[in-house]
Formats: structure tokens, sequence, C-alpha cells
């Protein structure tokens, strides 16, 4: 071999050796990333999720002997190590039983591990895992209007005995609006147990409508005083008092979410049980919306003119953005759901206008008046639980976070979750314990609901409002048209029930407009 | 021995395969078959599919949401493409040349392609916000009013195309880059020598020697324009109204919110074949103008 091959062989060998030695490292670096990362995972897995707020989570003393009886000794704790699961919608209803979980491992030493997702991802995560057969939960957060078609594909399991067994511990029945009692049944028996009642309020700005000089100005431009509308409002004094304040870029006459279908629903529905007195659908399942003419029409066009008087963006608004303008002091009036507006109201450090707010009844007429309300939640054991130990825990845990002695501390404190009462009793807690909360009316509303009537396509409903409501707000689509090809999506989205002969039993009533009917003023108020 | 030599080729393939197989080709069928039954997974009075032949199809004929989706789909795509095109060459070339602080210039044009698409449209969406928006504050700065942008029927699909053209720009850039930089210097050379413009270089040579590559660029980006979706769930939610419900969002809601998989399934081999034969013009277009030149 020549001295230049003999260079060539020892510069390639020292190549080779330099890619070993690179590719050794690279090996080892790589097995010890994926070992540790497995570590990590597996470690991750066994720690329980963390509470929704950054403190741990506590109850008063008082409140958590209330909720469960103290515990004897240690060894006597029912459920000791029973691990259960729940998936519900983030915000208020997931992050509420996220702040029992401390109280249920302290008193019966069960482990809640808590899924919070976005009520669109929770939509269909709870569905595709029930119809699989799959899912891991052992109770679940339901809107009451999905608790019939989760019945019909047996995700849900019957607790009347659980509930007749109980019945002295349990709030009896006449504690919750009868639409709650009602969409927590099915067939005669029931599926989950009320849990709050979830609905559309009204809020005004009340430095505002106190304003002596405001009114004053007020009654000089309407011929009516302002009181008036804090009285009673109707639909013709909403749109003069947001018009009146709305003065941008510094205050707006009116701010509420509008993104997503489920905000877009409530919002027109009040409306449309306003204007028209009837409800979507009929006794045997046909929808009112291609029936009610002119009425119909005016309950979609009074909210399209209302969105004149929205922050600009207001199409793409969803609940939290909503909510900051006003928090911010920069709408008069806001609509929008309770659970997610209500202890907001309540908190000073987010609440710029704090003190400054009122709760009125909500506006109605010229036809109706309803609040809307889609008979939220409630809590049902899923038929995956079969164990009687596994049920009697879910029913223990039910028990436990839907205890009326509980229900101001959900709102009231910060680790509660935020989560408003679903009883009367609930309510009166709360009123005593917050005299100044804004919220004298709402056990009242609760009576006062109308709600939307369930199937098995909550799902075609969200789509079919998408597609046909939303494009009619933003003006791609005219009030009539939107309004037929609704009412044929309903009868569409009705026929398996059609078919079947069945009937509408479940109670829709909209209660009447005491006052004069002043459609016509209103519609020529809107410009109609 | 030479028996495990013949099979151990295959020994390597298999694992691929098979996953391949599992997670691509069998949904794919199950796609292909389901759309001709009605499905509905939630629908708890038929929970077995029903056979409805083209059922499904003749119902998507007239189903104007459908072909709504669509036309604003191929609008967004004829919109972001070209832009993303013509930039995407106008900064290739550029970065051709040797600039001062190239390589910074790389690493920041590649950062908005390293974001997910869910975080753009997050961010975009703050960005664009009507009253807090830093948008809106700069435009204010010269006197322009606050714009509703995203929350705009009108100017929601040109927003969502703006977010597109800000992430892709880049991708288009550095493929196009490297296209420029592959092509031999010497014909460059003596057309100029021969006294050709730039301008004449760049039609005569540099198109024609970049034709392949300006149809990768075009296809893959006419496919993924069509297939947005991440963005408009985060930055739209597909409203308002309907402005940018796309074909993507269409299928989604249908899929995953009604839960009518034979339908959806539908909607879904229509739109492959459209996307196919839009492909297929693409291809012979450069193809007949290859031949004519």
């Amino acid at each position: 071999m020549t001295a230049e091959e003999k260079k060539e062989t020892a510069q390639e060998k020292k190549k080779s050796q330099g890619r070993r030695t690179f590719l050794k490292y690279a090996a080892g670096a790589v097995v010890v990333a994926a070992v540790g990362g497995a570590a990590y995972y597996a470690g991750m897995s066994s720690v329980p999720p963390p509470v929704s707020r950054t403190e741990t989570v506590t109850m008063s003393e008082t409140v958590a002997s209330t909720v469960a009886p103290p515990v004897t000794s240690p060894a006597a704790k029912q459920f000791e190590g029973m691990k259960l699961s729940f998936i519900g919608q983030s915000g208020p209803p997931a992050d509420s039983v996220q702040a029992f979980a401390s109280v249920l491992k302290d008193k019966y030493g069960m482990d809640i591990t808590v899924e919070s997702v976005p009520w669109e991802v929770w939509w269909s995560k709870l569905t595709t895992e029930l119809i699989s057969g799959a899912a891991a939960y052992d109770f679940v957060y339901v809107d009451g209007a999905m608790v019939p078609p989760l019945v019909e594909l047996n995700a849900l399991q019957p607790i009347d005995d659980l509930v007749e067994r109980d019945k002295a511990e349990i709030p009896s029945l006449d504690q919750f609006s009868s639409l709650m009692v009602d969409y927590t049944t099915y067939g005669g028996k029931r599926y989950s147990w009320p849990y709050t009642s979830n609905f559309n309020e009204l809020w005004v700005r009340k430095d505002l409508v106190e304003d002596p000089k405001e009114q004053d100005n007020f009654e000089k431009q309407y011929g009516y005083p302002l009181s008036d509308f804090v009285k009673q409002p109707d639909w013709l004094k909403f749109n003069d008092v947001i018009k009146f304040f709305h003065r941008p870029p510094d205050l707006y006459g009116y701010t509420q979410p509008m993104v997503w279908p489920q905000l877009t629903i409530p919002s027109w529905h009040t409306r449309w049980y306003a204007c028209t007195g009837k409800p979507e659908v009929d006794e045997k399942y046909d929808p009112w919306w291609d029936r009610m003419g002119k009425y119909g029409i005016l309950s979609v066009e009074l909210l399209k003119y209302q969105l004149k008087f929205m922050p600009p963006g207001v199409l793409n608004m969803d609940n939290p953005d909503a909510a900051a303008v006003f928090l911010q002091g920069k709408a008069a009036v806001m609509t929008g759901w309770d659970s997610f507006c209500l202890f907001q109201l309540m908190d000073p450090s987010v609440n710029k206008v704090y003190g400054k707010v009122l709760h009125l009844p909500p506006p109605g007429g010229p036809k109706g008046w309803a609040v809307y309300t889609n008979i939220g939640h409630s809590l049902g054991i899923t038929t995956i639980v079969k164990d009687p130990q596994r049920r009697e825990a879910c029913w223990t845990a039910i028990k436990t976070i839907t205890n009326p002695e509980t229900e101001p501390w959900r709102v009231l404190d910060p680790h509660g979750g935020g989560q408003p009462p679903a009883t009367k009793r609930g309510w009166e807690l709360l009123m005593q314990q917050r005299p100044d909360a804004p919220i004298q009316h709402i056990s009242e509303y609760l009576t006062h609901s109308a709600s939307v009537a369930y199937g098995p396509f909550v799902g075609d409903m969200i789509t079919a409002f998408q597609g046909i409501m939303a494009p009619a707000f933003a003006g791609q689509m005219t009030a009539d048209a939107a309004l037929k090809a609704l009412a044929q999506a309903y009868r569409k989205m009705y026929k398996p029930y059609t078919d079947k002969g069945m009937v509408n039993t479940h109670g829709l009533n909209v209660p009447p407009w005491p006052g004069e009917d002043f459609t016509d003023k209103l519609a020529k108020q809107i410009g109609m | 021995m030479a028996v495990l030599e013949k099979y151990t080729k295959w020994l390597f393939f298999a694992p691929g395969f098979v996953v391949f197989l599992v997670v691509i080709i069998a949904p794919l069928v199950f796609s292909y078959v389901i759309m001709f039954f009605r499905w509905n997974l939630f629908d708890p009075f038929q929970k077995n599919p029903v056979f409805v032949g083209l059922g499904n199809f003749v119902e998507l004929s007239t189903d104007l949401q459908f072909w709504g989706a669509w036309y604003r789909t191929v609008l967004f795509a004829a919109v972001v493409v070209p832009t993303e095109f013509v930039l995407g060459f106008v900064l290739a070339l550029s970065l051709k040349r040797d600039l001062r602080g190239e390589r910074v210039i790389k690493t920041l044009l590649l950062l908005p392609l390293a974001m997910a698409p869910i975080t753009v449209g997050a961010l975009w969406r703050v960005m664009y916000s009507p009253m807090f928006g830093v948008i809106n504050y700069f435009l204010g700065f010269l006197g322009i009013p606050p714009q509703a942008w995203a929350a705009s029927t009108q100017q929601a699909l040109i927003s969502t195309a703006i977010v597109d053209i800000w992430q892709w720009t880049p991708f288009v850039t550095v493929v196009l880059l490297a296209g420029l930089v592959s092509i031999p210097s010497e014909p460059l050379e003596a057309a100029i020598v021969d006294g050709a413009s730039s301008a004449q270089v760049f039609r005569h040579l540099v198109l024609p020697m970049m034709r392949n590559v300006i149809l990768i660029i075009v296809i893959l980006r006419v496919m993924d324009a069509i297939k947005v979706y991440d963005i408009l769930y985060t930055l739209t939610y597909g409203g308002p109204g309907n402005a940018t419900t796309f074909i993507t969002y269409r299928i989604s809601l249908d899929a995953f919110k009604s839960w009518h998989i034979g339908l959806a399934s539908a909607e879904s081999f229509v739109s492959a074949m459209i996307v196919a034969a839009l492909t297929l013009v693409f291809i012979r277009l450069i193809s007949e103008r290859r031949v004519a030149g």
C-alpha cells in the first residue's frame, strides 16, 4: 500500500469512526429521551387533573358537614379507592364538579377524574363514546334536551330506585322548575338529576338608567320615563333604551354573544316566543317556524335591528368577548347565559361596573313572554356503570354536588366553579348571603321559562341554525326564506318521531304577554 | 438462506404496509361503502344503516348549502393560491440574490410555517378583534376607521385569506427558491450575452425550466386551500352567517354534529372527485403549454 493509499484509508477510517460515534451518541440520546418521556407520561397519568383554580379547593367545615356528614374514622370511608370519571362542558358545569372532588375524596374516599371540554367537543366526544360503547365515564353532564336520545341509545340508566330510596335526603321535585323535572325524565322514568337551570338573562347598567340627567333626556326624547323600562322591559322599550345609550366608541347600546349557533339560538328563541307566543313545535311535532307569518319574520328582523347597537364584530363574539364588553363598562345592556356571566358580574376584581348592574325581568311582548332556557344541566349515570357499588358511588357524588345547601358556595366561592343554583332553596340562600346581587327575580324565571324541544337531532338543530338562521341574522338570507328553510329542516328532523305517531307531551307553552299587543308599533320601530 | 433473503424485504416492508392499510386504506374503503347508506349514528330509531344506493348523491345534487360551501371554497382558493404564488416568487427571486442578513430573513420567513394552523387562527382572531385587536389599533394611526374583519360577512373571506397567505407564502417561497437555485446558470448567461432582457430571460427561460416545480406547488396549494379547516374553526367558526363555511367545515358539521356519516361520506367523495378533476386540469394545462412551447 502506498503512503497516499495509507493516508486515504486512515482518513476514511477516521470518517467512519466519526460517523459511528455520532450514531452511537444519537441513538443513546433517542433512547434516553424515549424512556424519559415514557416515564414522565406514566407519572402524569397517575396525577389527578389540576383544579381549575390555582389554590387548593376547600369548603368551609359548616358547608362541608352539611354536604356530607363527618366520617367517624378513616377506615369507614364508604368508597375508599374507587375511581370515578366524569365528563362535562368546560366552564361552570365541569368546574363545579371538579370543585367537589376534594370533598368527595375526604368524605367518601372516591377519586373523581373530571374531563372538562368545550361544549362542541363534549357533545361529539360523549355521543361518539357512548354510541361505541367504549366510554369510560361513570357519570356525565347531560343537557336536558339530550336525555331522550341518550336513553333511546341505551346510554343512560334510570335512577328512580335511588331517588325513591333517598327522597328524605334530596330536594323535593317542587324545588325545581317543572321544565327541569320534565326534561330529566323520559318514558315515565327519571334518568338524570337537575343540576342547574342555565338560562338567558338581562342585565342593565343601573348607574345609567338611574342617572337623573339620562332619565330627563330619555323622557324628553321618547315620551315616557326610563323607569317604565326598568319595571317591566318589553321589546319596544328595549329598542328605545339601547338606541338611546348607543354612543360608540365609548359606549354601545347592547352586547351579547352571537358566534356559535348555541348562542344565537337562545337569543333568537327569546324573541320568537315574544313575537309569536308560540313554541318551536306543536303537539304533533310540526314546527311553527313557517306558520306565523309576519310575527315570525318580526322575531328575526328584531334581532337584526338590534345588531346595529352592538359593538363591531359582534357576529364573531363568544361568551367571554361579549361579557368583556359589558364588564369593561362599554355597554349599557347585556343578555347572556347566567352560568357564564352571573358570577363574573358579582366579582369586583373582573367587573369594572360592579355594583352598577340591575338584573331585570326579560323583555317580552307583543305576544308572549318567556325566558329562554335549555333546561341545562343535569347529571346522569351511564349504563357503562353496571357494578352496584360504583353506581351507588356515582349517586352519592351526584347528591353531594347538587345539595341545595352548597349551591350558594358554587356561585360565591372562587373555587366553587360558578354554577348557579337549580333549587328555590339554593336561590334563597344565595340571596340571603348576597343581598346586593342583582338576582332577585331569577327563581321566578325558572317557572317562566321555555325551552327547545328535544329529539335525536340536537346536532341537526345546531347545523340547521348554522346554515340557515345565522346567515339570516347576518343579512345573507331573508327572514321569510330562512324560516321556511328551518321549518323544512325541522320536519325532516322530526320525521322519525312523526312516523311513529309520537306526540309531543313536553311543556312548551309560552306564557302570553299580559300587556298591549304592540306588533305593529314594533314593526314600524324597526323599519319592517 | 436464499428463501430468507427473498422474503426479508417483505418483512421490512410489512409493518409500514399494515399501518398504511389500517390507517389509510381501510377507512377510505369504509367511507366509500357507507356513502351508499343512510346512516345517522345518533338516530335511536334507525340504529342500523339503510342502503339507499345513490340517494345521498341525489340529495347532494339539490343541497344548496353543500354547493354554497363549494363556491366559497373555490373563491377562497382562487384568491390565496395566485397571491401566494406571486408573493412567493417575488420573495424567492429576492432571496436568490446575496442579501445582507439573508439567514435571519429566511428564519423569520419560516416562523409562520412552524406554527400550528389552529394557533395561527387563534392568534389572528385576537389581532382581528374589532374592539381590542392590534390591527385596528394601528389602522387608527392612519385615520382608517376600525374594520370588522373576520366578523363581517363582506370581509370574513378576505380576512381568512390573509391569514392563509401569511402562513403559507413562506412555504411557496422555499419551494420556488429551491427550484430557482437548481436552474443551471449557463443558458441564462448565454441569453444575456445574446442580448435578452431580464424579463425575457425570466419569461422564456426561467419559467419554462421551473414548470414542474410550479406545477407541484400550485397543485399542493390548491389542495391545501380546499382542505382548510383549522383556521376556520378558531378564527370564524364558519361564520359570520355562512361566509366562511367552506366545504371541509360543512362536511364536519354533517359528520360530527349531525352524525349523518353516510351523507358526509358522499360529500367527501364528491369533493375528492372535484379536487382530482381540478388537478388533472392543471396538469393538462401545463403539459399542453410544454407541447406548444
